[in-house]
């Protein structure tokens, strides 16, 4: 019997190992630690970024993954005009992706958002399900104080080919750029 | 060449790097979208 100071995790752990056989502690972190693995601010304005390390160096390995974007204004769209934030995963490059911007046909990139030459975000969550489809959602939106705009998106991809997500490759699909100061999270659970 | 974040570092893109964001871009290109 157990004692009554022990702690309750403790408890818990000792019984789902009874019954799984496995450590049941780290069954439990395993299914639900969301990591922050990557922190960046831009110091130059690109076009595009390839995410497949995390700052530690060690290689991307989530079955649950976040991306993050904050944006600064200073995009280089022309004003009224939006640059269209586009993703592959896995460096997948076939028409087999579908969203809340092309639904009616699959597409070689799945759309994750819109920025202008305002203040900004996309935040953007994806898992892997059934061992390999992808499936994302998020919303993005920005200002500048007189106007704004916002959306939630959606999407899915029915063959990643894989059962984590170990390459995130995102760009502006209109040849514009992130500008200096936007900042890029990614957050995975590992598979 | 554009510009890309490769894992943290900023430089130019490769010919090949250079190469694929352009076809991508192109395809995007051909459906418009209004975000």
């Amino acid at each position: 019997m157990a004692n009554i100071e022990t702690p309750i995790q403790d408890i818990l752990n000792s019984h789902l190992t009874s019954i799984t056989g496995l450590s049941a502690q780290s069954t439990i972190l395993s299914a639900g630690t969301l990591i922050k693995r990557i922190s960046k601010t831009l110091t130059t304005a690109v076009s595009a970024i390839t995410l497949s390390t995390g700052d530690d160096g060690n290689v991307l390995s989530g079955k649950f993954s976040s991306l993050r974007i904050m944006v600064p204004a200073g995009c280089s769209a022309a004003a009224g005009t939006s640059s269209i934030t586009a993703m592959q995963i896995n460096s997948v490059n076939s028409n087999s992706y579908r969203d809340q911007f092309s639904q009616a046909t699959l597409n070689n990139q799945i759309f994750i958002g819109g920025i202008r030459n305002q203040y900004g975000n996309i935040w953007c969550d994806m898992s892997v399900l059934a061992s390999t489809a992808l499936v994302i959602r998020g919303h993005y939106s920005y200002s500048d104080n007189t106007t704004m705009a916002y959306n939630t998106i959606s999407g899915a991809m029915p063959v990643l080919g894989s059962t984590k997500i170990s390459t995130v490759y995102f760009y502006s699909s209109g040849s514009y750029t992130f500008p200096v100061g936007t900042v890029i999270e990614y957050w995975e659970v590992p598979a | 060449m554009s510009m890309i974040c490769d894992n943290g570092i900023e430089r130019e893109m490769t010919e090949e790097e250079q190469a694929t964001y352009d076809a991508i871009c192109a395809e995007a290109a051909k459906n418009p979208i209004n975000a």
